[in-house]
């Protein structure tokens, strides 16, 4: 079995605001292994991109806190280190990619220069070097006359140009595990699929672990080794990519893979899951989806259900898999 | 066969570039560069393209929220303008018609008013056009809501305290406050999650059987359009390349850049392994496109013509409009 690379258990990121506490990851455990990609989904508001920011230690503080729970990157909880050590891991061994090319990027550094940067820190590498480094990188991931590039500035490449400087960036230092936060949302369906074809390449390539957010089923069932789905802060199904899409368990999965016109069948209407996504100030006592769900029953209302493996490798967190239930 | 609601014919906006010292014209940005087609009444009709190719401009130009630059637009058979002899509608006439043709907006953050409350907004129509008074208008207002699937106390309250799927419905009732015949929507669920985008659809479906509504539908999203369009335009750097009925178009897509756009679509379906034609580069600039047929930049079928002569969009069989040089190779 392949190397578990990331480790994450029971993580809790709340939030302080004007209204009160919000629990943006509520009790989140998963791990990456070595070469794989896991992708995570969920609604806006539903903790994915905010897992991800607390992995890198990046919460926006003072209002953010990582509140329990382990982040164990090579056996080491990140959680429990110093931030100089941590500035050493970041960039470094754990690089992440963010979801909007245009304002990721700095305006007034040349490509060169936000590239070489983190050459610079982590590698030490300077002058002539450095640059020729960062013209292999722009190489790697496919950017027409690289050499002239490395002296533009963000502003002169086009959206999917852009995100190709962002992954060689988050590539310079051969990380072990590679973030990705919605890196093709901003992006047209052919730069996407370029986009796509290329982190594919680069992962198989380079074996590097990969967590993808993104909202999008389509590019999860096209990306993903593994899959998490959350809903409201909280795992609510994890399972192999074929498990999610032909064996789905839990209702909220099964509606959102209904509420996609891609997967039905010729004259099927489309059906979709009613209401909203509950206000995170004001959380339904037992199951989140409970208020949402076509198959409540009486117990989702009282109590939350666990997160419990009916097949190997495939978890679900709803009563109508878990004993006491139904 | 059913009657055509809308005429467009040879339609063009062109955006002019400014530049210099004093700010003359040095160029244009051809977002909509002669186009031509029908709606028939009824029917969803479909305009899909990437970014930047001149959806949003179509959408706006037919129903005169911005100044053509030429071509003509009939209504319900009625000129709505015709550059090239020079007809416009008299405004008084215009403001009468606006009650048939109405928008929804892709943003629902930035289209309400954040100064309105729900109730003036969904029923302004309906006062500027003297159908109601005040009072029988928000009555009105509240119907709608409730048929949009809101309830009726929410006309008090303010755009910003509904989230994004609950904004696109007051969007909507706004639209179908002066009972429409034709609505453009202008990537309506794209802001939107994925299950609010099932539900805001369906809804507009049902709307459309109700008050057999007429619909032109602007996305982005393939998908989307597969499930919700009759016929379908492939658009691309302000021209179409391609025009049929759904069915086609995803049975048969005859042009290249349809046929990447299809195969670039990601599949929810993990079992799938498909072969994918991935597009080289960007889409060229519309201020500057190519010469000879647009695509010809990013087209894995180029040959030597498609550098200078401009394909001609014309029927290869009924129904079903192509602009590509391959078409002629084939006939041949």
């Amino acid at each position: 079995m392949a190397k578990t690379v990331l480790k994450i258990e029971g993580l809790k990121t709340s939030f302080n605001t004007t209204a009160g506490l919000v629990r943006a990851v509520d009790g989140v455990s998963f791990s990456v292994d070595e070469g794989k990609v896991l992708g995570i989904v969920g609604e806006s508001g539903c903790g994915k991109s905010v897992t991800s920011l607390s992995v890198m230690r990046l919460v926006p503080k003072p209002n953010g806190h990582i509140t329990d729970g382990k982040i164990l990157f090579e056996g080491k909880d990140l959680l429990r280190i110093k931030e100089s050590e941590m500035r050493k891991i970041r960039g470094n061994h754990i690089a992440m990619i963010f979801q909007e090319p245009m304002t990721a990027l700095n305006p007034v550094f040349t490509i060169g220069n936000q590239i070489g940067e983190s050459l610079a820190l982590h590698q030490g590498l300077t002058g002539k070097k450095n640059v020729e480094r960062c013209i292999e990188l722009l190489k790697t991931v496919e950017i027409p006359r690289p050499d002239k590039v490395v002296d533009e500035y963000p502003h002169q490449l086009s959206g999917g140009m852009r995100q190709r400087v962002m992954i060689a960036m988050a590539l310079s230092c051969d990380p072990k595990i590679l973030i990705a936060d919605e890196p093709t949302t901003a992006l047209d369906v052919t730069i996407q699929a370029q986009v796509l074809e290329l982190m594919k390449e680069l992962n198989a390539k380079l074996g590097t672990a990969t967590m993808l957010i993104t909202h999008d089923l389509g590019v999860i069932a096209e990306m993903a080794d593994d899959v998490i789905v959350m809903y409201a802060g909280k795992v609510v199904e994890e399972a192999p990519v074929v498990n999610i899409f032909k064996t789905t368990k839990h209702p909220y999965t099964l509606g959102l893979l209904k509420s996609r016109p891609d997967m039905l069948d010729e004259d099927e209407k489309l059906s979709c899951i009613r209401g909203m996504v509950p206000s995170p100030y004001n959380m339904p006592k037992g199951c989140a989806f409970a208020p949402r769900c076509d198959k409540r029953m009486d117990i989702c209302d009282e109590k939350m259900p666990n997160l419990i493996e009916i097949e190997p490798g495939h978890k679900v967190r709803c009563w109508l898999f878990e004993e006491g239930g139904a | 066969m059913a009657k055509n609601l809308i005429e467009v014919r040879n339609l063009k906006k062109y955006f002019p570039i400014m530049g210099g010292v004093f700010s003359r014209k040095v160029g244009d940005v051809k977002a909509v560069d002669d186009i031509s087609f029908n709606i028939e009444e009824g029917e969803i009709f479909g305009l899909v393209g990437e970014s930047g190719c001149g959806k949003s401009t179509t959408g706006r130009t037919i129903i005169e929220l911005l100044d053509p630059t030429a071509g003509s637009v009939k209504f319900d058979d009625k000129v709505i303008y015709d550059i090239e002899n020079n007809v416009r509608m008299p405004r008084n006439e215009l403001q009468a018609l606006r009650r048939d043709m109405q928008i929804i907006f892709q943003d629902p953050y930035a289209s309400l008013n954040p100064r309105m409350n729900v109730g003036t907004i969904v029923s302004e129509g309906l006062v500027k056009h003297k159908i109601a008074n005040k009072k029988e208008a928000i009555e009105k207002a509240k119907e709608l809501l409730e048929l949009c699937g809101l309830s009726a106390d929410n006309v008090v309250k303010y755009p910003h305290e509904f989230s994004g799927g609950q904004r696109q419905r007051i969007g909507i009732a706004r639209a179908l406050a002066l009972q429409p015949k034709f609505i453009v929507c202008d990537e309506p669920i794209a802001a939107l999650d994925v299950s609010i985008q099932a539900q805001v659809l369906t809804l507009m479906q049902e709307l459309k059987e109700k008050f057999k509504l007429t619909y032109l539908f602007i996305s982005h999203d393939l998908s989307v359009i597969k499930y919700f369009c009759d016929r379908i335009a492939v658009m691309y750097l302000g021209s179409f390349v391609e025009l049929t009925t759904t069915k086609r178009l995803f049975e048969k897509p005859l042009h290249p850049y349809t046929q990447s756009l299809l195969s670039a679509t990601p599949k929810s379906d993990p079992t799938i392994t498909k072969e994918r034609i991935i597009l080289k580069g960007d889409v060229p600039s519309p201020a500057n496109p190519p010469k000879g047929c647009k695509f010809h930049t990013r087209c894995p079928q180029v040959m030597e013509m498609c550098k200078t002569v401009v394909p001609e969009f014309k029927e290869v069989e009924p129904g079903h409009t192509v602009s590509c040089h391959l078409m002629d190779l084939d006939a041949r």
